[in-house]
């Protein structure tokens, strides 16, 4: 490794790479101000978002016409979500990513407890206990989960550098981390969530360079646990069976896949029009949630479809870019995890929509209806545009000048009461 | 960049396995493009269609079922409309409060339980209640429950209540589907057309309409003619039922055809069903027997043995035959006649008349087995007549098997089985001249219009005998009504009859022997017999309870043989006149086959007023509380219907349309139970 040592680089002297050594990015070696964020992302999110409001205002509409004689219920709804999301954008773009390095321990702590809680004072909905209320505000603790285990992954990555090629080091803890999520996700019960997490955690082991035979056993024991949790519950065994044999029970476990698959077909290459889809009337439910996609592909066919799935593709390549664009690992990890939860979820919904994957119950980002995931989803754009703009970090920067200034005025005010003590006693 | 990469291989190495990460939802998505364009492309159309499907499936309705009428227009069975009422559950908020108010306007007449569970359902369409009265609907409409709608459906009714029930059948299940008799046979022309109402939501999401169905009376299905004559029919039943009460015996049934034709003029099963009331019956109760129920003919098969026999040449009327004193020893067997007799050797006549079983047996006896099979086949016996519902065979053994003794149970009817309607079939060829009809039950098949979309003529399936031969036989059973015979019961003040009694042994089905209880009395013949105009054959299944009880042809058929004869002879325009003498010499020269302009056919009485009031032998009994006829007039046939239900009296309709004219008119007494006969009109 020492056979490149002392190589420059345009102006710039780079010290010898040992294993030990701290990696320096290319984002590191911009200026100060760094640059500025990636309009490209911020642009495919508010596409998405618009086609979100709109599909789900199409989805939602005539059943809660029917149920609460107010057809836009759902689109004020969701319409007030999406601009508590961009105020969270807004945040996230103007707070310096680096500050999440403090806190990764408190957010995993807090979003544990609140997994706890949610276990006993949660609402229950549709058989799952996901929801917590405080205050008037219900929030899914398990989107917000994702968020706090990326920042986590980040800092512990980050930190323990190449040491995560060590079992103990790199794969113990985080390991412990996983299963203690996963229990309390099972417990929910959240299927997919805990499909995300796990995908997330041991993804993000796997770029930091953990041993491939660790994820591989991981990966394999992690899948007889699953399947241990499909056959264990019946409801999760039905999914399975339904994604196999779709027709075995077509108006039971596989009728909302079916309806959607249906939905889609039906819909052909441009679609039957905005607002003109029949499976909102009922035959496809929650489809302004979790099948928000098979709207898309009934409305806006084949196309509108390919539209999304390319926007996804599109977000997906602008975070790696700002991935590969951080001035430090810590940004790098954290850019990354934003993205592959992103297009993790993306894909899988989407392939559940159009009957490829078994039903998880995972939503759509930025499209589906839901209040936490959207606020969390822009709050989390708001740091991935933070972070594209790699500036440098003012705060450790200046450093040392603060703690100049401290002790300078530290003195001073001992002066100034040793002077006063000096004059009140003579 | 790349030198930087190079210079630090963990840096690379990272961003190769982010890549790598991202490569896999990559292709995550072009799948899901990819399998998206799959389904469109290859389950596209099917898919846009099972869609379209299932917006509709559960509103497809049939049109009205069309009408079984006898010869003469009276409406059998009809559809009338009611009210169905259906939701959408999606559009109840306070599903448990809705049902509530619905139980309560349908005079709790649902099943709360099964309408919760559908109501909870998620479906889009359920039936709350279907085919209830119309004023109950009214109630339902009332209510204006956003969600819950009525429309117009047909029910089945049969305003005669049990006339020609078991013929007839019924329907059943949610779409009215034949089920049994005429009403499965003819399923495919009665059954209206599909028809879907515009209700519930559409692809926009309209909200559903609560209207009343559209019209569809040009989707309605066809109508049956029958030949059935209700008022022989009403004879028939009526006479069958009186018979079957005055001899306590279990069932029975009756066969009315015209020889000349073939025309089923009545066809009648005892004890009465009410397809109205299917529900209170069982599978027994609504048994066709005339055309399903095989039974052992007994001695009225008599009269094939003696056709045969003169057919073939092998005996004459004059011959004399030895009948041992009535018993006879064949092999191991004896065979014996009903009543001891002094004498030995006796005429054919005399055969007939007393019905010996033994010179039964002699006249066989003239041909060979084979032969006498042969011409037991030819006169019908162990085949399908040809009746559009289903029949039963009968069957005769393989003649060149039979032991002597079965020749000779054969000669007299036992040891092989028929149905009623082949009994009567075989007499229409002694009748009509020697040709076998085949028989007819429907006339034709009208569509909504009236107009007659097929028609079905006589047919003779072959001629059996020669005129003579059938002359003389109908000679010989004329003297079986005559005094000393077995069957004078059966006898006509006023014109000749040829029949012959049956009296025969069954088998117990348990013990699967000859049992001392069991016997089949039955009495077939036609009148007048000189020139016949109908053959009527009854039968009657006795389960003997006490020693005295009858049992034989002569004493439980015969009476009702000749009460359906004496009443149905009018009705088909035979009239005893002053002018007649009373026992023609010769046939040809008999005065009622003048009087009889159109014997084949019945269709000079389709223009008479409404039919004359033929209960003879009912007895009225006016009571205390003496009952008037109400006022139709005006009325349309539902509410015919109704008032009549109210009444509890029976209603002939005529014609579509309001009710026109009425007999018995509006403030005659009434019995208890009694008939009006309603003309309809006006319908455009």
């Amino acid at each position: 490794m020492s056979a490149h040592a002392g190589k420059s680089i345009g102006h710039l002297e780079l010290p010898d790479a040992t294993e030990d050594d701290e990696v320096v990015l290319p984002g590191s070696q911009l200026p100060a101000e760094g640059r500025s964020f990636d309009a490209v992302l911020l642009a495919v999110v508010i596409a998405l978002v618009g086609l979100g409001l709109v599909m789900v205002y199409s989805a939602s509409a005539i059943q809660n016409q029917w149920h609460f004689g107010d057809g836009e219920r759902l689109l004020t709804r969701q319409a007030s979500h999406v601009v508590v999301g961009l105020c969270a954008m807004l945040i996230g773009l103007r707070v310096d990513y680096r500050w999440y390095r403090r806190m990764a321990y408190p957010m995993m702590i807090g979003t544990l407890l609140l997994l706890v809680a949610v276990l006993f004072i949660g609402t229950k909905l549709n058989n799952a206990t996901r929801w917590i209320s405080i205050a008037g505000i219900t929030f899914q603790p398990s989107e917000i989960l994702k968020l706090a285990l990326v920042v986590y992954m980040a800092y512990s990555l980050e930190k323990k550098r190449h040491k995560v090629a060590k079992f103990s080091i790199g794969i113990i803890p985080h390991l412990m981390v996983l299963g203690v999520v996963a229990f309390l996700l099972i417990r929910q019960p959240d299927f997919g969530t805990t499909v995300i997490c796990s995908t997330l955690i041991l993804g993000m082991l796997f770029v930091a360079g953990a041993r491939l035979m660790y994820i591989g056993t991981i990966v394999l024991f992690g899948v007889a646990l699953g399947a241990l949790a499909v056959v264990t519950s019946p409801y999760r065994l039905d999914r399975v069976m339904g994604w196999l044999e779709p027709n075995a029970d077509p108006l039971g476990i596989s009728y909302q896949v079916n309806q959607s698959v249906m939905a889609i077909g039906s819909g052909g290459l441009f679609g039957k029009g905005l607002g003109a889809g029949q499976a909102k009337l009922g035959y496809v439910p929650e489809l302004w949630n979790d099948f928000i996609g098979a709207a898309i592909g009934e409305e806006l066919g084949l196309v509108g479809l390919a539209v999304v799935c390319g926007l996804f593709i599109v977000l997906v390549w602008r975070g790696l870019k700002i991935a590969f664009g951080a001035r430090e690992m810590f940004g790098m990890y954290l850019a990354f995890g934003i993205t592959l939860v992103f297009g993790l979820q993306a894909s899988v919904n989407l392939g559940v929509v159009t009957g490829l994957l078994p039903n998880t119950g995972l939503t759509l980002p930025f499209i589906s209806n839901g209040g936490t995931a959207t606020a969390l989803a822009l709050f989390c754009v708001g740091v991935l545009l933070n972070i594209s703009m790699a500036r440098e970090d003012t705060w450790e920067a200046e450093r040392g000048e603060r703690e100049d200034d401290a002790y300078t005025d530290r003195v001073e005010r001992k002066r100034v009461r040793y002077l006063r003590r000096k004059a009140g006693g003579s | 960049m790349s030198g930087l990469l190079a210079r630090f291989p963990r840096l690379r190495r990272v961003q190769f396995r982010m890549s790598l990460a991202v490569s896999v939802v990559f292709l995550l998505l072009i799948a899901v493009i990819y399998r998206a364009h799959y389904v469109h492309a290859e389950q596209g159309e099917e898919l846009v269609k099972k869609s379209e499907r299932q917006m509709n499936r559960e509103l497809t309705l049939k049109a009205r079922r069309g009408s079984v009428q006898d010869r003469n227009g009276t409406l059998l069975a009809v559809s009338v409309e009611v009210s169905s009422v259906y939701a959408n559950p999606r559009l109840l908020d306070d599903k448990d409060g809705a049902l509530e108010l619905l139980a309560e306007a349908l005079d709790g007449d649902i099943d709360r339980d099964q309408v919760r569970r559908r109501l909870h359902s998620g479906r889009g369409f359920v039936w709350i209640a279907r085919r209830v009265s119309p004023a109950l609907g009214a109630r339902v409409k009332k209510l204006k429950l956003p969600g819950v709608g009525i429309t117009a459906e047909a029910q089945r009714f049969y305003p005669l209540k049990e006339r020609a029930g078991h013929l007839l059948g019924f329907v059943g299940g949610d779409d009215y589907a034949g089920l049994e008799g005429l009403e499965r046979a003819f399923d495919d022309r009665l059954e209206g057309g599909e028809y879907s109402l515009p209700v519930t939501t559409d692809s926009r999401g309209r909200r559903m309409y609560t209207g009343d169905a559209p019209e569809f009376t040009s989707l309605e299905g066809q109508s049956v003619v029958l030949t059935i004559d209700e008022r022989l029919q009403y004879i028939a039943e009526t006479e069958l039922a009186h018979g079957l009460k005055r001899t306590h015996a279990s069932s029975g049934s009756v066969v009315v055809t015209d020889p000349h034709t073939g025309e089923i003029l009545a066809m009648a099963s005892g004890p009465q069903f009410n397809p109205n009331l299917r529900a209170e019956y069982e599978a027994v109760d609504w048994r066709n027997r005339p055309v399903l129920d095989t039974f052992e003919p007994g001695s009225i098969f008599k009269t094939v043995t003696l056709a045969s026999a003169l057919q073939e040449g092998s005996a004459t009327l004059d011959d004399r035959f030895d009948i041992n004193r009535g018993k006879l020893k064949i092999g191991d067997d004896t065979i014996r006649d009903s009543h001891a007799t002094p004498h030995r050797w006796v005429s054919v006549r005399h055969i007939i008349k007393h019905s010996s079983n033994i010179g039964a047996y002699r006249i066989a006896r003239t041909q060979s087995r084979e032969t006498f099979g042969n011409y037991i086949h030819l006169f019908g016996f162990g085949e399908r007549t040809g009746l559009p519902i289903p029949e039963g065979r009968g069957r005769i053994r393989n003649p060149s098997k039979w032991p002597e003794v079965t020749f000779a149970n054969v000669a007299f009817g036992q040891g092989l089985t028929i149905t009623n309607l082949q009994m009567n079939m075989a007499l229409g060829a002694m009748a009509n001249g020697g040709e076998l009809m085949k028989p007819r039950l429907v006339k034709e098949i009208v569509d909504r219009n009236g107009e007659t979309v097929e028609a079905f003529g006589p047919e003779v399936r072959r001629r059996v005998m020669s005129p003579e031969v059938a002359k003389k036989t109908a000679e010989v059973m004329m003297s079986v009504v005559e005094e000393g015979g077995t069957g004078t019961a059966a006898g006509d003040p006023h014109f000749k009859v040829a029949g012959k009694t049956g009296t025969a042994h069954k088998v117990d089905p348990r013990t699967r022997q000859y049992s001392k209880r069991l016997y089949t009395a039955s009495f077939v013949g036609f009148v007048p017999a000189d020139n016949p105009a109908l053959v009527i054959t009854v039968v009657v299944n006795v389960e003997r309870d006490w020693r005295g009880q009858d049992y034989s042809g002569g004493t439980v058929a015969a009476p009702i043989f000749a009460r359906i004869s004496q009443q149905s002879l009018p009705l088909v325009g035979v009239l005893p006149t002053s002018k007649r003498p009373a026992p023609a010499a010769d046939p040809a020269e008999a005065p009622e086959k003048v009087a009889r302009k159109t014997p084949s056919t019945l269709s000079d009485r389709t223009e008479t007023p409404p039919p004359v009031e033929i209960g003879i032998s009912r007895p009225m009994v006016v009571a205390a509380d003496t009952k008037l006829m109400p006022s139709y007039l005006g009325k349309s046939l539902r509410e015919s219907l109704a008032i009549s239900t109210q009444e509890g009296h029976r209603v002939q309709v005529h014609g579509s349309g309001w009710v026109q004219g009425q007999w018995p008119g509006p403030g005659t007494v009434l019995g208890d139970d009694d008939t009006v006969h309603l003309r309809l009109a006006g319908r455009d």
